[in-house]
């Protein structure tokens, strides 16, 4: 039974931090908010 | 418990239940495209199911009997079979919406599609409902679902203009460049996932099955009272954290995978983590409650022994009707039809039916005969008429607004 759910525990945990659609786009939105934050700088002459 | 006791937990796990995959997507979809645009439809939708909710609560308590069965005394079994088949319609596909919305954070959370999670999850709703008394299935899954109160956590910390929230949760306003038809459509669907049918029947039964008496008339309005405002919080939390995460940078919450995604970039993985537990638990709930529904509005209107607190042989025929629509809402799940575009369809629907059952819930909250000294007041009959006149609009504009607006989709 313990074996179980550290297995399960550890599935879930993997789940939790693997390469889900959540994580892209958090990545996704983590950027835009990094670019909004970093405005693009203007060329000087 | 004492009375105080019992109190807290009602109200309590009215805000852990007020949640459910109704509110999720509409409430995540509606901030994503029209930012702060439509918090207006949470005061109007939480204000009436707190008002029908209490009217029902008190038409139980009074007449010892639930809103279908005294429906169909009082107003004859074809008003009663109108309201019981369309709750029951409404009712299959918030089970088929709940159990697809737990499979889908189990495939968050175990990289496993929703569709193989789909029949363990319709087993878990059939199996809870086989063993467990009404009271843990009411307390027990909403108690579990106050994880989604992450958002509100999400929201604090994101600090977003409270003013305007506070305005806008008012003042309704359509943003300019938006189809008014898919900003309606939207607005008719979030008024839906407030205020499904589901709610009703069940508080209804609730109510006989935990044998409230006279005395609980003060429990039953703080608890919709106190519990729904809280309740709100949350939803508005949803909206706002959605508005201010993708609204802002021209992203859109397209999946079921987008709706935690704020509460993720505010939180990181500890709050999909909570999310994935609040969300499971909320939608689960919902599954059980929507179930129960179903049977009660069924067993109830042909006069069947009905009740969760029975022996599953002491009612057989109740048993029977809520697994089979389990079963039912499972095969309709596997069909491959998206639980997204469904939740949609069904909170709109859901709107749409509601004055089948707060109409004759009205009439019989006004009669004498039945209520005595605790029949609507003034003040609940004005309150209970205005909310009555929007759903009335919402129902007669439902449908043209779903061929107008091509499905919600704009």
């Amino acid at each position: 039974m313990a074996v179980l759910v550290v297995v399960a525990g550890l599935w879930v945990f993997s789940g939790l931090t693997g390469q889900s659609s959540v994580h892209q786009q958090v990545a996704t939105v983590q950027a835009e908010q990094t670019a909004v934050a970093r405005p693009t700088p203007t060329a000087t002459p | 418990m004492g009375r105080i006791g019992s109190l807290t937990l009602g109200i309590i796990t009215a805000i852990g239940g007020f949640v459910d995959m109704g509110e999720l997507v509409t409430c995540s979809q509606a901030g994503a495209q029209y930012h702060f645009a439509l918090l207006w439809t949470v005061v109007v939708g939480v204000l009436g199911i707190m008002v029908y909710a209490e009217m029902a609560g008190r038409v139980a308590i009074t007449s010892g009997r639930t809103l279908i069965d005294v429906i169909r005394e009082r107003l004859g079994w074809r008003i009663a079979s109108i309201s019981m088949v369309v709750a029951t319609l409404v009712n299959v596909l918030t089970i088929v919406i709940e159990i697809s919305g737990m499979a889908l954070v189990l495939q968050i959370v175990t990289g496993i599609s929703y569709l193989w999670w789909l029949p363990v999850t319709a087993l878990l709703i059939a199996g809870i409902l086989w063993f467990s008394s009404f009271k843990l299935i009411e307390n027990g899954a909403s108690l579990l679902g106050l994880g989604i109160l992450i958002f509100v956590v999400a929201a604090v910390k994101m600090n977003p203009p409270w003013s305007e929230v506070g305005r806008q949760l008012i003042i309704p306003s359509i943003p300019g460049g938006t189809g008014l038809s898919a900003y309606a459509f939207s607005a008719v669907s979030l008024i839906g996932a407030f205020m499904t049918p589901y709610e009703i029947y069940f508080y209804s039964s609730g109510a006989i099955e935990e044998e409230w008496t006279g005395k609980d008339f003060v429990t039953n309005r703080m608890t919709t009272i106190i519990g729904f405002t809280f309740g709100s919080l949350i939803v508005i939390s949803m909206m706002v954290v959605a508005a201010q995460t993708f609204f802002l940078h021209g992203l859109k919450s397209a999946s079921f995978g987008s709706i935690p995604v704020p509460v993720v970039s505010a939180l990181g993985i500890g709050g999909l983590a909570v999310f994935a537990f609040g969300a499971f638990a909320d939608t689960g709930g919902a599954a059980l409650e929507a179930s129960l529904s179903t049977g009660y509005s069924i067993a109830q209107f042909f006069g069947w022994d009905w009740g969760q607190e029975h022996n599953p042989r002491q009612a057989p025929a109740f048993v029977f009707t809520y697994l089979v629509a389990i079963l039912v809402a499972v095969i309709i799940g596997l069909t491959g039809v998206d639980p997204i575009q469904l939740t949609i369809y069904t909170t709109a629907l859901a709107a749409f039916s509601l004055p089948f059952t707060f109409i004759p819930l009205l009439i019989v909250a006004n009669d004498e005969v039945y209520m005595g000294d605790m029949r609507n007041g003034f003040l609940a009959n004005i309150s209970s008429g205005f909310f009555l006149i929007i759903l009335t609009i919402v129902t007669i504009a439902t449908i043209p607004l779903f061929i107008l607006s091509g499905g919600g989709g704009g």
